[in-house]
């Protein structure tokens, strides 16, 4: 059973789940009536969808030939898969040796 | 009527939306990376143990140099390590508790931080008493979840429980962006390692990840699939994507220039809420740490987990891996 979210929430710092729509707290003034209200948030909407309409998209079959290519190339670089060719090359190595008493 | 108009026309944006991103819908993360050799073990070892924390690790940032890094914590204190010998350089008691969002600036000389003080402060190190010369940088409306330097020192991105992200400069404490769009708190944000100061991620309690043009302050991008609030959020190292953590137990790779979602990182065993996230040099192994006080590997072209780490004894809070990408720090309750 997946945990609730209220258990999560009492353990880690109290969120909030605050529902406001952002646009209509920043474009309109509280004495406006709800019909104003509705209006301006879907003006905001029309806006936010055309911006993301525009968008030069690519394939994914692109994209994901890039995300798989720069793997590869620096995979011989990346320390958390491969290790340390020589572990004295390994600055959190614990140093050996004796302690002066 | 107007509210007709605008109805029918928000149904067209979302039709067409749609119908683009099907079309470039033409091949599939996993299957493309069946032929890749899988990665067999991961031989990662508990190296160093910070123990100096009281209280919960909520935060930690490493320096530019590759050895220091910074902690804070929900009883107020701000610890400065050297990772290589495990001192302690600075410990700052502030005024205020749970403090969720440090940063250590790109020269190494200053630290942001603050938490339910709603405010986001600056502390010199180089100071004799970095406290007495504490500086304000901006302050929200809620509390303060994540911060992070600009490219440079002189300007600060905030993200707040106010649900708003701001960009700030230090020296006057001036707004000089705002970004509004989301619709809860603001959990986590990352700036965009190949875009500097011009594009950042943020996410949220409102199950989404909103990507932002720092210039204009627009959302140019808005992703929503998670089933509950996003906790953390990373760029890709190349980035032209970014994955998060979310409640729902499950982390999600999304790349920026085809628009979309493009792997589920979850299992049937993997139940916890995944708090923190980070990708090693490559971006081939993504770190992932949970509720459940496990530290997640997986495999991010195969979506499979390699790896399970642990060493904790408690809820895997925050975890970032060294800039030269040659170790992974990850707190839980009062260590690394």
């Amino acid at each position: 059973q997946r945990r609730s979210q209220q258990e999560t929430q009492r353990e880690g710092f109290p969120k909030q789940k605050s529902v406001l729509l952002s646009c209509a707290q920043h474009s309109v003034r509280p004495s406006l009536s709800k019909l104003a209200d509705a209006l301006a948030v879907q003006r905001c909407m029309v806006e936010q969808l055309r911006v993301e309409a525009g968008l030069n998209r690519l394939s994914v079959s692109q994209t994901v030939a890039e995300l798989i290519k720069y793997c590869e190339d620096r995979s011989a670089d990346d320390m958390l898969i491969n290790g340390f060719t020589k572990q004295t090359e390994n600055p959190f190595k614990e140093k050996g040796g004796c302690v002066a008493l | 009527m107007e509210e007709q108009d605008l109805t029918g026309e928000i149904e067209t944006l979302k039709k067409k939306l749609a119908e683009e991103q099907g079309k470039l819908s033409d091949a599939d993360l996993i299957l493309s990376c069946q032929k890749i050799e899988p990665i067999t073990q991961v031989n990662i070892k508990v190296r160093k143990v910070l123990k100096g924390h009281q209280g919960k690790v909520l935060c930690m940032s490493w320096s530019q140099d590759k050895r220091h890094l910074v902690s804070t914590s929900h009883d107020g204190k701000l610890l400065v390590w050297d990772a290589f010998t495990t001192n302690k350089e600075h410990a700052i008691s502030m005024a205020t508790t749970w403090v969720m969002a440090c940063a250590y600036s790109p020269s190494g000389q200053f630290v942001a931080c603050g938490g339910l003080d709603n405010k986001c402060s600056i502390y010199p190190l180089l100071e004799e008493e970095p406290v007495t010369k504490k500086r304000l940088v901006g302050t929200h409306t809620s509390y303060l979840a994540c911060c992070q330097f600009n490219t440079s020192d002189h300007q600060v991105l905030t993200g707040s429980g106010d649900s708003t992200c701001v960009l700030w400069d230090v020296e006057s404490g001036q707004m000089i962006q705002s970004f509004h769009g989301h619709a809860g708190d603001v959990q986590a944000l990352d700036l965009s390692p190949s875009e500097s100061g011009r594009v950042f991620v943020s996410a949220g309690c409102d199950r989404a990840a909103n990507v932002w043009d720092m210039r204009s302050g627009q959302c140019v991008q808005l992703f929503d699939s998670h089933e509950s609030d996003v906790n953390s959020v990373r760029f890709y190292p190349s980035g032209d994507a970014f994955v998060t953590g979310s409640d729902d137990a499950s982390c999600r790779l999304f790349d920026l220039r085809t628009d979309r979602e493009v792997a589920v990182y979850k299992k049937e065993s993997v139940l916890f809420g995944c708090n923190a996230v980070d990708f090693s040099l490559s971006g081939r192994l993504l770190f992932a740490g949970y509720s459940d006080y496990v530290l997640n590997v997986w495999d991010v072209l195969k979506a499979k987990r390699v790896a399970m780490l642990y060493g904790h004894e408690n809820r895997v809070s925050c975890l970032r891996v060294v800039p030269d990408g040659t170790a992974l720090a990850g707190f839980k309750d009062s260590a690394a």
